[in-house]
């Protein structure tokens, strides 16, 4: 029997081939670690049953990349006759619902769900307050704020209790979670991953994506959530890259919290090819019209359910009296918006992002910005009513994030530094559409090679430098 | 009803008034909004109907017990404007015909459609 987890999907990989064990032993393993340490955990809410009598499970096999992989995901997707509980506990069997596509892939690539995660209600809301479910909390520092909605995913993912989790992101539901909990969040190119069997919040806008302890290990999830074809156009998309010889643009923002700048800058001076600046072209409107959308959308996904009309995910088979009151005062607004702004607005979106690929990112390969505007705030300082509530760290927590969902650029969000209190300090990093294999890649080598970062340590929640990089901005 | 000329405290018939008033404006003609808006709630602004043809914003606020009351009305209207500004930046200089935020601007099917949406 295994006496520790292997630290990446490579290296698990590696030993299955070598047959140090079977893919059967290694799933049991990470199960029965699952569920001895997430127990009476808020960030998940099920552990599922395997069928360990799956032959597949034997032994390893070279076509099943994410063999022996045990993974949980978002409570956000259908699985096996069973309708999720999208953070309202509303999980219940529902004969006839298929595994949603690319959790299907998943399992087709060799990877077993271990369990559901939890999330903001509905997948609003850029903290893990759950008043239905419970909030997750912090593996670094309990104290500290698990942004959200994917907030069981960061969780579970920076406890080493999974290799890796599917997310969704609407306004950075990827990003602000992991950017909180030190660990890989990738929000894939709009549309890349299929979001057939999830549910939706605004679909313009969302996308489903990917969290993980380090590059390699969320590029091969990435790629295994993916149909075969699919996973071969990306692949020809993204022509291998040097990462040597990438060039990036860094967006500092004037009045940015001089923690984040400072990490950010001394994150800068490991790079070869960054130039600076403190103006993103449209950064303001565009993150306007990402809030048009998706407060319309929302209004439309949500509030229709209240209507005669059946709700856009059909496979739910419940609904909550009244919707969590944050998400019901913004469909308010959402069905205060004319649809004549909505459909501008979407009309729009593609001259605005030849625009912003012309402008922002003009003669470079990736942009730079900050993750989140401040330092990891604490749980009461972005908790609605709580003393101590401060609303720009609140607002902080996805100020950067929406444009980019309306622009439908792929990013990646990973730490670079501590600060003074420990908490990471991370940041997102944008590609070209598409460019979502080059991003990790790049970020592959960045993190490994130059900074030295091995990925979120397995050992984080009792490590006492779970980041392990602790000093190298310093 | 004559619009309350203390605009930075509306009542609620204003508001409700303004809410009927700019969405028309919005859907009819979507760069008359902003400096309407901003007349409508003193700077702070408006709207308030639904877009999405299959729910009203009365309903679906009474479906989730919440209360039109002015304080909501104007926090949904200062969204609305907020936003409104991103997508016609030129709209405030171009909107003098609205000055002044007279009601003869404003026919009577305006009110006809927010009497019909609003208070059914």
């Amino acid at each position: 029997m295994l006496e520790t987890l292997p630290n990446s999907i490579n290296e698990l990989q590696v030993l299955l081939e070598a047959k140090e064990f079977t893919p059967r032993e290694a799933l049991l393993w990470q199960q029965e670690r699952l569920q001895s340490q997430a127990k009476g955990n808020a960030a998940v809410l099920e552990c599922l049953d395997i069928d360990f009598n799956d032959d597949v499970l034997d032994s390893w096999d070279p076509f099943k990349p994410l063999s022996g992989v045990g993974l949980a995901h978002k409570d956000i997707f259908n699985l096996n006759s069973r309708a999720p509980g999208l953070g309202l506990g509303l999980t219940q069997a529902a004969p006839g619902i298929e595994l949603a596509y690319p959790l299907s892939c998943l399992h087709q690539s060799g990877a077993r769900q271990l369990a559901t995660l939890n999330m903001a209600p509905l997948a609003f809301g850029s903290t893990s307050s759950n008043s239905y479910l419970g909030r997750c909390v912090n593996p670094l520092n309990s104290n500290a704020v698990v942004g959200g909605s994917s907030s069981g995913s960061a969780v579970a993912v920076a406890n080493s209790w999974v290799y890796g989790s599917l997310g969704t992101d609407t306004a950075g539901s990827i990003r602000i979670p992991a950017a909180s909990c030190g660990v890989v969040g990738l929000k894939t190119s709009h549309g890349l991953v299929s979001s057939q069997g999830c549910a939706p919040l605004a679909p313009a806008l969302d996308s489903v994506g990917v969290l993980a302890r380090n590059f390699t290990d969320a590029r091969a999830v990435l790629l295994s959530a993916l149909s075969p074809k699919l996973t071969q156009a990306l692949e020809k998309k993204n022509q291998p890259l040097q990462a040597q010889s990438a060039r990036l643009r860094c967006f500092i923002p004037d009045h940015l919290d001089a923690e984040v700048s400072s990490a950010i800058l001394g994150f800068c001076k490991t790079l070869d090819h960054v130039s600076i600046t403190h103006d993103l072209p449209q950064f303001q409107t565009l993150s306007q019209h990402a809030e048009v959308v998706m407060l319309a959308q929302l209004a439309q996904t949500h509030g229709c359910v209240f209507s005669s009309k059946p709700p856009p995910f059909n496979d739910l088979g419940r609904y909550p009296d009244t919707l969590p009151s944050a998400l019901a005062e913004s469909a308010l607004a959402g069905l205060a918006i004319p649809q004549s702004w909505l459909e501008e607005l979407l009309t729009r979106r593609l001259k605005s992002l030849q625009t912003f690929l012309a402008t922002a990112f003009e003669g470079v390969d990736f942009l730079i910005l900050p993750a989140l505007a401040t330092a990891l705030p604490l749980v009461h300082e972005v908790e609605l009513g709580a003393a101590g509530f401060e609303a720009q760290k609140l607002l902080g927590l996805h100020r950067y994030m929406g444009f980019v969902n309306y622009l439908g650029l792929p990013a990646l969000v990973a730490p670079v530094a501590t600060d003074r209190r420990g908490l990471p300090v991370s940041v997102q990093v944008l590609a070209k559409p598409d460019q979502d294999l080059n991003l990790l890649d790049w970020a592959h080598h960045q993190w490994s090679k130059v900074l030295g970062w091995p990925g979120a340590s397995v050992t984080a929640a009792v490590s006492p430098d779970p980041l392990a990089f602790s000093s190298v901005l310093s | 009803m004559q619009l309350n000329p203390n605009l930075s405290s509306p009542s609620l018939e204003d508001l409700s008034f303004w809410l009927k008033a700019v969405h028309s404006l919005c859907t009819s003609n979507p760069e008359a909004n902003v400096q309407l808006v901003g007349q409508a709630v003193g700077a702070q602004s408006e709207t308030g109907e639904h877009s999405l043809g299959f729910l009203s914003f009365e309903e679906f606020a009474r479906s989730q017990h919440l209360e039109l009351d002015q304080v909501r009305l104007q926090r949904v209207a200062k969204t609305l404007f907020r936003l409104s500004a991103s997508l016609k930046p030129d709209s405030l200089d171009a909107m003098a015909d609205f000055s002044g935020g007279e009601r003869a601007h404003l026919s009577d099917p305006f009110e006809d459609m927010f009497l019909r949406d609003h208070c059914a």
